[in-house]
């Protein structure tokens, strides 16, 4: 069944979409965040202000146009003149330093109450006239008493909830920070995409010296170049690499290029080469590298936000204003930082899409997913991955929390998504090719570090630091030595007779061709014995059968014994299951014909029964401890293979035991 | 007053949000219709290619093959008679007699060269020969390279016509009559199971 890629692509575009809306507000969250913050450093500074003991004389609102000597509760008065004008509340602000500083009394530097009363008494008497005609709807408020500094703030913060000066302040004052911020990284890492390939190590591929590798190359990348739709890009070489790895660099098509490790063009097939210049091909029709690049840009922007915090909260004034400075400062610190991992989350997220994007682009242009799922698997083979050497891949890979990726952040800041998923999708095949694909030794190769944002690699393109195989299991890698024996078995079948393949298609045949394969023709003597069981159990024609099936098996050479059983068990599957356990009781007995399990019937007998075991051994194995018996006789087994003296093997296994 | 002014300041929003759409509505469908029109002029410029090479091929050839004389006359008439053909198609692209035509004789062509291949693995010296390797990479690139154009043609035409259809852009296309895009037809049978030609 064929890959829906246009559908993928649709998927992958809406859920880029989707992530870059949830980018969007975070942008917009931060902005809430850092104003509510500085509201609430504000409100410290001048909680003071608006925090004062029952005022001595309560008045009823007074007319606007009698602005007598009338005492206020002064918070209110004060505050609300303080938010409606910056102009006002800078003087008030500048009024209450004064009187900080003039006005210095004993236990001050605690904030205590009795200071700020002091000096809001003092503020109240010089201000409070002019700010009464702006209090109206405040004056029937009264503050009875601010027994602790968390009440008062939290009372001022309320009042100063919404203020728009302040919020446009803020707003504008982030987004010039954070613009600034990735307009500088942008404008750094936006080299050229000749720039970058030549830094990553890559040569340009003349067309008019070119190997006949490189030729074939160059000529992939054309006639990508046409199935996509975009100019010709140049193809750089990276020499050195032998991983298999491919990337796009540039930030428009035209300047574009793509780059190809040495190790890509020597290990995959063309087809699957296209498929990989095709991956590439969607990065640059999809302007894959220009948006992770304004996303790493703006990223770095909220980065200076932390920045700015660490400021503020560095060169705070030593006075009582010192306090709110710090919890702003603080409040910037983690805004940014918690700004910048969540936006890296999103990022990596847009990127994994982009992946599937990409992969499914490829298919559209080449028509066919073997080619590139072909690719994705000989990457999970391949004892290189997709390494990229370079030193400068280090320089180009971007960090993002050094080299300490818990398991649990690496799949969400992991900027390609697992080859399993890969090529799940790509060959639409659900689970079983799932776990096809890792049988086949596809493990989820993630990097520790990331290329460069102008880069789009075609796999997780980590530095040299990534060549650390994650596979510490040694069962990982034992599942990825043993691949499915089943094709490989196929491939003999036209060697066979065609006795031999009539006969592996009946499950009774079948025990035929497993019984002829136990007979011993070397020896005689067992060979009537075993002979002398069969007559015994079975009918006399299908004897006759067996040991013509053995004759035509003594043309084959020894090492398609194994393959023929495999070929034999999808018959064999279909005997009825009462006469299973005497099919198996004949192989012991033929196989123990001579007083010995030799390799070969061991093999055959264990093999089959494996196959016919109801619960076959799939899935993950992550302890050795279950296996340890079945090692034991693969040890024993090859020891026996090794040497002839029966003594030494017994020692051995004794030893063991 | 103040709520004429809101008013006004809605309607100026409203008019602007169906401005910012219908202009993507109709920048897209241009893109997407300057796509597939170029798409379309690849197709021809690789078949042009592909007689260009051939030549080439057949010269190198016999200095190896030299009794097979046949095989290569073969692949040079089908080739010249291609070529005629698509100089008739290219002419007058909307006829369906001309592009059939095409379609026959590039499949000849094809089957001729088919049958170079097979011939030519006999000749072990000339497989080895470098100029005929190179060649024939060239000539798999460039039926690749036809292969793909026609199917950048006919993915660009499925998105433009698929554009054209949507809602809102249909509104678009219909005012500003973007008329809907045809797909090339099939390749004749004999195209579609193109010997594959490698060494």
């Amino acid at each position: 069944m064929a890959m829906d890629f246009f559908g993928h692509q649709d998927r992958a575009r809406q859920n880029t979409r989707k992530l870059m809306g949830l980018f969007v507000a975070s942008l917009v969250l931060i902005i809430v965040c850092i104003y509510m913050t500085a509201a609430i450093a504000l409100a410290m500074t001048q909680g003071a202000a608006r925090c004062e003991p029952v005022p001595q004389q309560v008045t009823t609102p007074a007319s606007p146009t009698a602005p007598t000597n009338l005492v206020t509760p002064g918070n209110a008065v004060a505050f609300k003149a303080r938010s409606r004008s910056r102009s006002r509340s800078g003087g008030s602000r500048s009024s209450s330093r004064r009187n900080r500083t003039s006005g210095f009394n004993s236990d001050n530097n605690n904030g205590g109450s009795s200071n700020f009363r002091d000096i809001d008494s003092n503020f109240r008497d010089t201000n409070g006239n002019r700010f009464f005609d702006n209090s109206r709807s405040f004056t029937s408020r009264r503050y009875r008493s601010c027994p602790t500094g968390t009440r008062r703030v939290a009372k001022a913060w309320i009042l100063n909830m919404w203020d728009p000066t302040l919020l446009l302040t803020v707003a504008a004052i982030t987004t010039s920070i954070v613009g600034t911020g990735s307009l500088y990284k942008t404008q750094q890492l936006k080299a050229g995409g000749a720039v970058i390939a030549t830094e990553l190590g890559g040569t340009l591929i003349a067309p008019e010296d070119a190997t006949p590798e490189e030729q074939e190359l160059l000529n992939i990348v054309e006639e990508m170049a046409i199935a996509a739709g975009v100019p010709i890009p140049q193809v750089y070489l990276l020499d050195q690499e032998q991983g298999i790895n491919a990337f796009a660099a540039g930030n428009t098509p035209s300047d574009a290029v793509i780059g190809v490790t040495r190790g890509t063009l020597e290990q995959l097939t063309r087809d699957e080469l296209q498929g990989v210049i095709g991956h590439e091909f969607s990065h640059i029709l999809n302007g894959d590298m220009r948006l992770n690049l304004r996303m790493v840009g703006l990223i770095h922007g909220l980065v200076l936000i932390y920045f700015t915090g660490r400021i503020v909260a560095e060169f705070r004034s030593r006075d009582e204003k010192g306090n709110a400075m710090l919890f702003f400062g603080f409040g910037l610190i983690a805004i940014g930082l918690i700004g910048a991992f969540c936006g890296n989350l999103i990022r990596s997220a847009i990127s994994r899409q982009r992946e599937f994007l990409a992969d499914a682009a490829a298919v559209q242009f080449t028509r066919n997913p073997e080619g590139i799922a072909g690719a994705l698997r000989k990457i999970g083979g391949y004892e290189h991955g997709t390494t990229l050497r370079s030193p400068h891949a280090e320089i180009h890979s971007h960090m993002l929390f050094g080299d300490g990726h818990t398991t649990f952040l690496d799949g969400w800041l992991a900027s390609h998504p697992p080859l399993a998923e890969r090529i799940r999708r790509i060959e639409n095949r659900a689970d079983l090719y799932l776990e096809r694909a890792e049988a086949a030794g596809v493990p989820s190769v993630r990097p520790s570090a990331e290329m460069s944002p102008g880069v789009m690699g075609f796999a997780a393109g980590g530095a040299a630091t990534a060549t650390t195989p994650k596979q510490s299991n040694p069962l990982t890698w034992f599942r990825q030595a043993a691949p499915d024996f089943l094709p490989i078995a196929q491939s003999f079948v036209p060697k066979l007779t065609p006795t031999l393949q009539t006969a592996l298609t009946q499950p009774k045949q079948a025990t035929a061709v497993v019984f002829a394969l136990l007979l011993d023709s070397t020896q005689a003597e067992i060979h009537t014995k075993q002979l002398a069981w069969l007559r015994h159990t079975e009918a006399a024609d299908f004897v006759e059968h067996i040991l013509h099936l053995e004759t035509d098996l003594a043309t084959l050479t020894g090492h398609l014994r194994l393959p023929l059983t495999d070929l034999a068990v999808p018959a064999l599957r279909q005997l009825p299951t009462e006469q299973q356990p005497a099919f198996f009781k004949t192989i012991q007995a033929l196989a123990k014909a001579d007083g010995q399990w030799s390799i070969s019937e061991f093999t055959v007998y264990t093999l089959l029964e494996h196959r016919f075991s109801a619960t076959p051994v799939t899935g993950e194995q992550t302890a050795i401890a279950p296996l340890w018996n079945d090692c034991l006789i693969l040890i024993s087994a090859l020891a026996r293979a090794g040497q002839t003296g029966k003594d030494a093997v017994t020692e051995i296994l004794q030893h063991s035991q | 007053m103040a709520s004429l002014i809101g008013l006004l300041i809605f309607i100026i929003m409203l008019a602007l949000i169906v401005g910012v759409i219908v202009m993507n509505a109709y920048n897209g469908l241009v893109t997407l219709r300057n796509r597939y029109k170029n798409a379309y002029s690849q197709i021809d410029v690789q078949l042009q290619r592909r007689y260009d090479l051939i030549p080439n091929l057949v010269e190198t050839a016999k200095g190896y093959m030299k009794h097979e004389r046949e095989t290569l006359e073969a692949v040079i008439a089908a080739r010249n008679a291609a070529m005629t053909a698509n100089s008739r198609a290219s002419r007058n692209p909307g006829d369906p007699q001309a592009m059939q035509q095409l379609e026959a004789a590039e499949a000849t062509l094809t089957g001729a060269l088919g049958r170079l291949m097979v011939v030519s693995e006999a000749y072990p010296d000339l497989k080895a020969d470098q100029t005929m390797t190179r060649l024939m990479e060239e000539l798999t690139s460039t039926e690749n390279k036809v292969a793909f154009a026609r199917q950048a043609f006919n993915d660009s035409v499925t998105l433009y016509n698929t554009k054209r259809e949507v809602f809102p852009s249909n509104l678009i296309a219909t005012s500003f009559n973007f008329t809907a895009a045809d797909l090339l037809e099939e390749a004749a049978p004999e195209v579609k199971v193109a010997p594959r030609i490698s060494f």
